[in-house]
């Protein structure tokens, strides 16, 4: 596939043209092409040729449409069928819809102006006025008719070898036409990366999605997703039904514009103001004591997300398996399974006997299949508002310790210690890096996992290895976080969720890179065990790992 | 205060009962009066009602000169002045005559003697409960009144038939009063008689007859209601209870001796007009009228506003079904251009500049584009334009086409007046007069057509368009602007439409009244663009 950000000015504005009068369809192609557009033809007569403006405009992925007036009959001053197939487009595809009419009456003018979003030219036109007026329209979704530069397009490299990328097939020009209709005022977009590059971490996955930094002309950067549209669509609903003026703390994202959606992809942009030169807890992390880290931590959960944990709503019917089948489908486990490779299952295989530890995946599908009560629909879990997708990437410290976090589109209603979860996955399986020996790693996650209820872990406890004292006290100080946020010490649960959160994480990483799925399965092993002995000695006395 | 009638024979006992209530504490009294026959008490109670000063109170002996019966007096009485209370005293106190006395209607019977002190009480009592009765018989009207009002102007939607409907009601109900609806007309800054007002309202006095327009700036208390309305915006009221003593008062009844108005405002709290009554006593209008009236008005205010909107619909509605199947034609002509042009477009854009072909395909798109332009409807965006210059360069233009012996003289003085116009539409317009015109003095050698402008207090330009043929026929006038009017016998659009699109310019465009050898006279009235003023 060729990269958009170095042909976007050569592709032409792909215009839906819809006229009834067969003998004028062929003059305005023929202008439309010598201006520079690419016309796709609606044929047909009556009803026909509205059902053929819609098919044609959806396969060939359409920016606008010039649609005549009157459609059924040319001699019915009632008709305003062509307004009302522009209506329709505009409601139901990302399609900007113009009104072409030699209809010029006082009535219909008075019609039109109800409708101030759809633009208005006049057969009789003088020519020249009527390029200027489709060049004008086109310019605001259109970045081959905008006078506009992208700059430091490379980050974005990774993400036009998405799937998403992938399947926009021959129109990937959505990509700059979103960006073009986010900021319709730039001449430049300079993009950035939002994690300074470590080579020690890697970035968190983010599948079919980008998030950045966007700088606008000489405006402060702002931050910007894309992914699918149905996904920006779901992210702009969540964020106003639970981030924008809803989070407490010094913590103040505002949405920039409205989200912006073409076919297949859509956008969104943040401004986050205050929150200058902030960076990614992932590089907050390396680079940061424990004082600090547990500050950002604290900022989060204990200041911005404080109203959501009080007071936490008891589900029934619902289990951590139904919590994640809402969010991933019926079917996540089943996909999780499959996209782990039997190579990588038989790469863990020598650690886990080693430990006598259970193959996680098998395990949980045979408690899956038993209905485990754990696993049933008639298990009973406090929900609450979560963010969803807590990872290191997803959460911005500022130059005054404030925390900002990005990234809404799995914002809901969840189990109550998921985000915490997430972080402490987050950490073990990639903030902590993997420098570390197995011995040592191991020997830290038994330590976690041996609590009988969650707080924070006895300082004698930690292990004093260098190496993993960081991640340890992280993670005992997140747990003493969640308890005194949630008011929930029920460490079985909390083991439970990071076992599904750790299959889930070795899911998503294998794609990336099969050997990133590895240490996640170990720790879902050591997980599988200490569940199925839970009341028996932790760890059992058979393993030696000093 | 209460006014008071004594019936006895025995003078000496009246005279005494007078000196009494005079020096009652609690009880004031504006006039005792005596009479000492029943003859004389009728007299006295009619006259009193006459003068619209009622006797609030009768007190009658029950024995009265000749062995007549009080009761049956007061009986008597009560027809002239139901309203009354009244009083019997007797010296033969019987059960029987006291239920006989109460069943003919007595508010009170009374046995002689009695302490002043009694009657003093008693009086007192009727006071308060004649309040209740007047409370409740004010309310009664008050239901009535709206009820009768509204049945009239929901009967009809047209402004002539309503405003008599109306008129007829209120003239029923307010017995012995005088009233008119005066409308206000925004343009000429002046009060007009309604349509039919007329019928219910004469102008005696000589000097005045045949006055129906009372420019805002003139002096009179409806007038002075109305600059005060369109201040603020409110309902205003001016109750004056002596006439002569108001130097604003304009004499058109020389017995006219109180006069009441109150502002007609529409849902815009704009000024529609005033409702006016004259009475020919002095402090005619009541405490008690007021309310009365003032819901009246808002009933006429409503009449009004409905009946303006639906002539408004009406010709609306009228035109648009008229002019569609011009609007029609407008379409297939810009339809066709749309493709003529672009064909010639494209031709161009192919074809080398110098070549013949390239010049020949521009020719033809721009008289694609001068096609399209030359229908009136088509929507050019307004233009802000010095009004007597471009009368004078449309004019030319439309005399020099016409080719007939036509002398246009101009007396044009708007001051260089600025005014906001959309050019094909106005020039439809000044042709459609000159049409008019010429039809106006068919047969005639010279055809003079006087084309005058003026600028009204930097508001308005007016522009008069004056013909001398035979005018207008008065039944004609009623209809011009809203049914199609021609002398031809067919078409008679043109009104209509000039109507319609000064409309959309904020002008307006009425027939000036008709004077005898004076031929018709059209007057335009544009609004001044401050704007296009500066911006020149």
């Amino acid at each position: 596939m060729h990269n958009i950000f170095s042909t976007y000015k050569r592709v032409k504005p792909r215009i839906l043209l819809v006229e009834d009068d067969a003998s004028a369809r062929i003059p305005y192609q023929m202008l439309l092409m010598d201006w520079g557009y690419e016309p796709i033809l609606a044929m047909g007569r009556g009803a026909a040729l509205q059902e053929d403006a819609r098919l044609k405009a959806q396969e060939k992925r359409c920016s606008l449409a010039l649609i005549d007036l009157r459609l059924i009959d040319n001699d019915d001053d009632t008709d305003v069928s062509g307004l009302n197939l522009a209506l329709d487009l505009k409601q139901d595809f990302p399609i900007i819809p113009i009104i072409l009419s030699g209809y010029e009456s006082v009535q219909v003018y008075r019609t039109l102006q109800n409708y101030p979003g759809i633009p208005f030219i006049g057969k009789q036109d003088r020519r020249s006025d009527f390029q200027k007026k489709l060049d004008d329209v086109s310019a605001a979704v259109c970045a081959s008719k905008r006078e506009i530069e992208f700059v430091q397009t490379d980050i974005l490299d990774e993400f036009m070898q998405s799937d998403l990328a992938k399947e926009m097939g021959e129109y990937p020009d959505q990509i700059v036409n979103v960006l073009v209709r986010m900021f319709p005022k730039a001449k430049t977009l300079r993009f950035e990366r939002l994690v300074a590059p470590d080579t020690t971490v890697s970035s968190a996955t983010r599948p079919n999605s980008i998030v950045l930094k966007v700088y606008e002309d000489d405006l402060e950067a702002c931050v910007v997703k894309m992914a699918r549209a149905a996904k920006i669509q779901k992210e702009a609903e969540n964020f106003r039904k639970f981030i924008s003026r809803k989070l407490t703390g010094g913590f103040n994202p505002q949405q920039l514009g409205k989200e912006e959606l073409a076919w297949d992809i859509g956008g969104i942009a943040y401004t986050y103001e205050g929150g200058k030169n902030a960076i990614t807890f992932t590089n907050y992390y390396k680079e940061r004591g424990l004082t600090l880290i547990k500050g950002a931590m604290s900022s989060f959960f204990l200041e911005s997300w404080k109203r959501y944990y009080t007071p936490p709503t008891e589900e029934p019917n619902t289990s951590l398996h139904n919590l994640y089948k809402k969010i991933w489908g019926e079917e996540w486990f089943e996909k999780c399974s499959k996209e782990i490779s039997n190579q990588t299952l038989e790469r863990t295989r020598e650690t886990l006997q080693h430990y006598n530890l259970p193959q996680p995946v098998e395990w949980l599908a045979n408690k899956i299949a038993q209905t485990h009560p754990e696993f049933s629909p008639v298990n009973t879990l406090p929900i609450t508002v979560i963010h969803g997708d807590l990872h290191g990437d997803n959460l911005l410290v500022d130059n005054k310790n404030i925390v900002w976090v990005i990234d809404f589109e799995r914002c809901g209603w969840g189990y109550t210690l998921q985000d915490f979860i997430e972080l402490e996955t987050d950490i073990l399986s990639r903030l902590q890096g993997h420098d570390v020996t197995p011995l040592l790693f191991y020997k830290m996650c038994l330590t976690l996992f041996k609590q009988s209820q969650i707080s924070e872990i006895e300082e004698a406890e930690l292990p004093k290895d260098e190496q993993i004292a960081k991640a340890a006290q992280s993670i005992s100080a997140l747990r003493g976080i969640a308890v005194k946020c949630t008011k929930n010490a029920n460490i079985r649960e909390y083991l439970m969720g990071l076992l599904f959160n750790m299959i889930f994480k070795a899911a998503l990483s294998h794609k990336e890179d099969p050997q990133k799925s590895e240490r996640p399965l170990i720790i879902a092993g050591f997980l599988c065990h200490r569940l199925d002995h839970w009341g028996e000695p932790w760890p059992p006395a058979e393993w030696n790992l000093s | 205060m209460s006014r008071l009638l004594i019936l006895d024979d025995n003078e000496h006992f009246a005279e005494t009962l007078k000196r009494s209530i005079h020096q009652f504490d609690s009880y004031e009294s504006e006039t005792v009066e005596i009479a000492a026959t029943s003859n004389r008490a009728i007299e006295l109670v009619r006259m009193a009602t006459e003068k619209r000063q009622p006797f609030s109170v009768l007190l009658i002996d029950q024995n009265l000169e000749a062995e007549m019966d009080g009761i049956q007096v007061m009986q008597d009485l009560l027809t002239i002045h139901s309203d009354a209370d009244t009083i019997i005293f007797t010296g033969y106190d019987t059960p029987e005559d006291g239920i006989r006395a109460y069943e003919a209607g007595a508010s009170r019977y009374l046995p002689k003697p009695f302490e002043p002190r009694e009657l003093e009480f008693v009086l007192k009592e009727l006071v308060r409960s004649q309040k209740v009765r007047i409370n409740e018989a004010r309310q009664q009207r008050q239901f009535k009144v709206a009820t009768e009002i509204a049945e009239a102007v929901g009967a009809s939607l047209d402004l002539e038939s309503t405003m008599a409907a109306i008129l007829e009601t209120l003239v029923g109900i307010f017995d012995k009063t005088r009233l008119c609806v005066l409308l206000y007309d925004e343009n000429e800054n002046a009060l007009h008689f309604a349509p039919t007002t007329l019928q219910y309202y004469q102008i005696a006095n000589l000097q005045f007859s045949g006055q129906d327009k009372f420019p805002l700036e003139g002096k009179t208390i409806a007038c002075r209601v109305a600059n005060r309305t369109i201040k603020t915006r409110q309902m205003e009221i001016e109750n004056v209870g002596d006439v002569d003593k108001d130097e604003a008062y304009l004499n058109l009844n020389p017995d006219t001796k109180s006069e009441f108005c109150v502002s007609l405002l529409n849902t815009q709290h704009e000024l529609l007009g005033v409702l006016a009554m004259e009475r020919s006593w002095h402090n005619g209008f009541e405490e008690s009228d007021l309310a009365l009236i003032m819901m009246a008005a808002r009933h006429i205010s409503l009449a009004i506003e409905r009946a303006k909107q639906s002539a408004e619909l009406e010709i609306k509605s009228f035109v648009s079904a008229q002019t569609s199947w011009a609007v029609n034609i407008a379409h297939e002509i810009n339809s066709e251009v749309g493709k003529i042009a672009t064909w010639a477009y494209l031709i161009q854009s192919k074809s080398d500049e110098t070549s013949p072909v390239y010049e020949y395909a521009r020719d033809i798109e721009e008289s694609a584009y001068r096609l399209a332009a030359a229908n009136p409807w088509a929507s050019k965006p307004p233009q802000s334009v010095e009004i007597d210059a471009h009368i004078q360069k449309s004019m030319e233009k439309i005399v020099a086409q016409k080719g007939e012996s036509i002398h246009v003289e101009f007396q044009l003085d708007a001051q260089n007046a600025w005014v906001t116009i959309k050019p094909v539409q106005f020039h439809f317009v000044l042709k459609q007069m000159v049409n008019n015109a010429i039809q106006a003095m068919k047969g005639m050698d010279t055809k003079t057509i006087v084309i005058s402008t003026r600028n009204s207090n930097q508001k308005a330009v007016e522009i008069r368009f004056q013909d001398f043929g035979p005018g207008i026929s008065e039944h004609a006038r009623a209809l011009l602007f809203r049914k199609p009017y021609t002398t031809k016998g067919k078409g008679g659009f043109g009104l209509l439409l000039s109507h319609q699109m000064l409309e959309e310019m904020q002008g307006r465009i009425m027939l000036e009244p008709y004077k005898a050898g004076q031929g018709t006279t059209f007057l335009i009235r544009l609004p001044i663009d401050r704007s296009g003023q500066e911006g020149s």
